[in-house]
């Protein structure tokens, strides 16, 4: 979520965010305080770490730039944060003590906006202690998780809800060639692994999710063909329900009908994978290739993308794909 | 045997008549599950999929059909409800199929769940299959047959992928568990690998994991110290750069012990014969299993 959002949604949480003209700050500290959602123990954790107060007009922090070691406190969501642990926290960041009070209070209100806005992290990625004893937020930062878009209007109203193209699961853009439609995330991972050992990488992953397959094929291979920077689309499905012959009758049909776009590389398995794939090989389209393996799949895919970017050099290539038919 | 599931499963499907629900109840009737009821709220009294009653709450519904388990396929807005719901009226198995539930529900829900006597799978999951005896989800029964191999999965695609290639060279499988994709979650590797070490009927496991989060690297502390049945692994995301979620809202790189090097690094070094790409995994698998047998 880019910065003014997040100082938007800071502001009107109460927390003390600088105008971004912040000349007048005269820093005695800088420090980072994060509050995040740890996985492994269903706690969420507050941690701090400073950085030197010559960090704050250095463009790019990370954990490099801090001094000293990250501090932090677990919290759990039934019992929520406690001042002890702020004052923990203050104390091994040596905040002098009479900026406690105000520190515990900025605590509070970071962690209390966390949990409100459904955040998986959220941020004061520099906060500073000015020499007449405030506390002033330079940089806030803040993820929302989009599972809980439905039930956050404020953070609606401020950032809009995050799009995808209709009945599109997921898309994910890569810095590759290659468009991955897939019906599932590990196959996704599959599927783009494969590529990599192929010599390329996927362009974007657009996941169809894993129902009502026939309804989001063709918006999915539509969506695929007009990525930029993609050479090839590549469609690798499992399918559970859906027979691949009625997947590969709609796929031959829509190809048919975009004789002009990228090539595209299909490879099924599941429900009568092996009839989809054959009706694919028989139908003789233009551009329209199968592939039994998902490690075939790739190799053609990365052979078409190449043949695709350099015409001419694709006959001496060394690694060609073999088996062109 | 199995794990988690058997012939003596009676199953409710909460959210029966929903489209979704409708579909994963004729699905598992189909597949011959026991599903007793299902419950859907201002439901009640009505008959569901192939005449099974419905019933406004679970509570009703247990009374009146001992069940011992439950499919959740409700929206993911009452998903969360659906769950205490169910926990509330002692179901001990639920599976939770529903994706999209917010990342802070799960967490209250895992740090309440080890007080209550009930264990959930997923949610975001395909559920759990026996092959050849009762089905709780949406796994396609087609891929699985009956067998001596235990499979757990985070992802379903590669949960079905795998057990479909399995099948068709003639290795059974004695439970298919997806676990499911999500950073929090129900049930970890770790619990189904303790599950799969006290079945008798389970021979080895295979277990599917990805990029993000430690449960695989809990798994191979496990498996070094507690298992005796050897354990094969499939780890895929190796081409995921860090940072950016790979269609499973867990599938993230925070850390450089998420990657699916460092997690085939340490799976290895605790015993588990692990790949992270398909051919070689069915290589290293297959190769295995003739001295095993």
């Amino acid at each position: 979520m880019d910065l003014d959002v997040a100082r938007e949604l800071f502001t009107r949480a109460g927390l003390p965010v600088a105008e971004p003209d912040r000349s007048q700050i005269d820093p005695l500290l800088m420090l980072r305080l994060r509050v995040s959602n740890d996985r492994d123990t269903s706690q969420i954790v507050l941690s701090a770490a400073l950085y030197p107060v010559s960090a704050y007009d250095t463009p790019h922090l990370d954990a490099s730039s801090t001094t000293g070691d990250t501090v932090g406190e677990a919290v759990r969501l039934s019992i929520g944060l406690h001042d002890f642990q702020v004052r923990a926290l203050a104390g091994a960041l040596n905040i002098p003590e009479n900026a406690w009070s105000d520190f515990i209070d900025l605590a509070h209100k970071l962690y209390t906006f966390h949990i409100q806005h459904d955040a998986l992290h959220t941020s004061c990625e520099r906060l500073a202690l000015t020499t007449s004893n405030k506390w002033v937020v330079l940089e806030p930062r803040v993820t929302i998780d989009s599972n809980a878009y439905a039930r956050q209007p404020a953070v609606q109203a401020v950032s809009g809800a995050p799009t995808h193209p209709e009945g599109i699961a997921a898309v994910i853009e890569l810095p590759g060639d290659i468009a991955c439609v897939v019906n599932g995330a590990g196959l996704a991972m599959l599927t783009i692994d494969a590529l990599a050992r192929s010599g390329n990488h996927a362009s974007a992953i657009v996941d169809m999710g894993s129902s009502a397959l026939m309804d989001k094929l063709i918006p999915a291979l539509d969506f695929a063909q007009k990525l930029p920077h993609t050479r090839v689309v590549l469609l690798n499905c499992f399918s559970g329900f859906t027979r691949c012959v009625d997947i590969a009758n709609a796929v031959i049909q829509w190809k048919r009908e975009h004789l002009e776009g990228l090539p595209l590389v299909v490879r099924f398995a599941g429900y009568d994978g092996d009839e989809g794939r054959s009706l694919i090989h028989k139908a003789g389209v233009i551009g329209l290739y199968d592939a039994r393996e998902i490690e075939e799949a790739a190799r053609r895919a990365v052979y078409t993308a190449r043949m695709a970017a350099h015409p001419a050099s694709s006959s001496d290539s060394k690694d060609s794909y073999g088996d062109l038919h | 045997m199995a794990i988690f599931i058997d012939k003596s499963t009676r199953v409710l499907v909460q959210g029966m008549t929903g489209r979704e629900g409708r579909s994963y109840t004729e699905q598992m009737i189909a597949y011959g599950t026991h599903v007793v009821g299902g419950v859907t709220p201002n439901k009640g009294g009505e008959w569901g999929v192939r005449g099974r009653p419905v019933f406004d709450t679970v509570r009703s519904a247990v009374n009146a059909t001992e069940a011992n388990a439950s499919v959740i396929a409700v929206a993911a807005s009452n998903a969360v409800d659906a769950i205490y719901e169910a926990i509330d009226a002692n179901i001990p198995l639920i599976v939770c199929i529903t994706e999209g539930i917010p990342m802070l529900d799960m967490m209250r829900l895992h740090e309440y769940l080890p007080r209550t006597n009930s264990r959930l799978i997923g949610a975001n999951c395909p559920g759990v299959l026996s092959p050849g005896e009762c089905s709780l989800g949406i796994i396609p029964g087609y891929v699985a047959m009956h067998g001596t191999t235990g499979i757990v999965s985070r992802s379903s695609s590669l949960l079905y992928e795998v057990a479909y290639t399995l099948s068709a060279r003639g290795i059974g499988q004695s439970t298919l568990v997806g676990v499911g994709g999500d950073p929090v979650i129900g049930t970890s590797f770790v619990e189904v690998l303790q599950e799969f070490e006290d079945d008798p009927d389970t021979e080895r496991v295979i277990l599917i994991g990805e990029i993000g989060g430690h449960m695989e690297i809990e798994a191979a502390a496990y498996v070094k110290a507690h298992m005796t049945k050897p354990v094969y692994a499939l780890i895929v995301g190796s081409s995921a750069p860090y940072y950016i979620r790979m269609g499973h809202a867990g599938a993230l790189i925070e850390q450089d012990d998420e990657t699916a090097a460092a997690k085939v690094a340490v799976l290895r070094d605790a015993g588990i014969r692990t790949a992270d790409s398909l051919p070689d995994f069915y290589a290293l698998f297959l190769a295995q299993l003739p001295t095993e047998k």
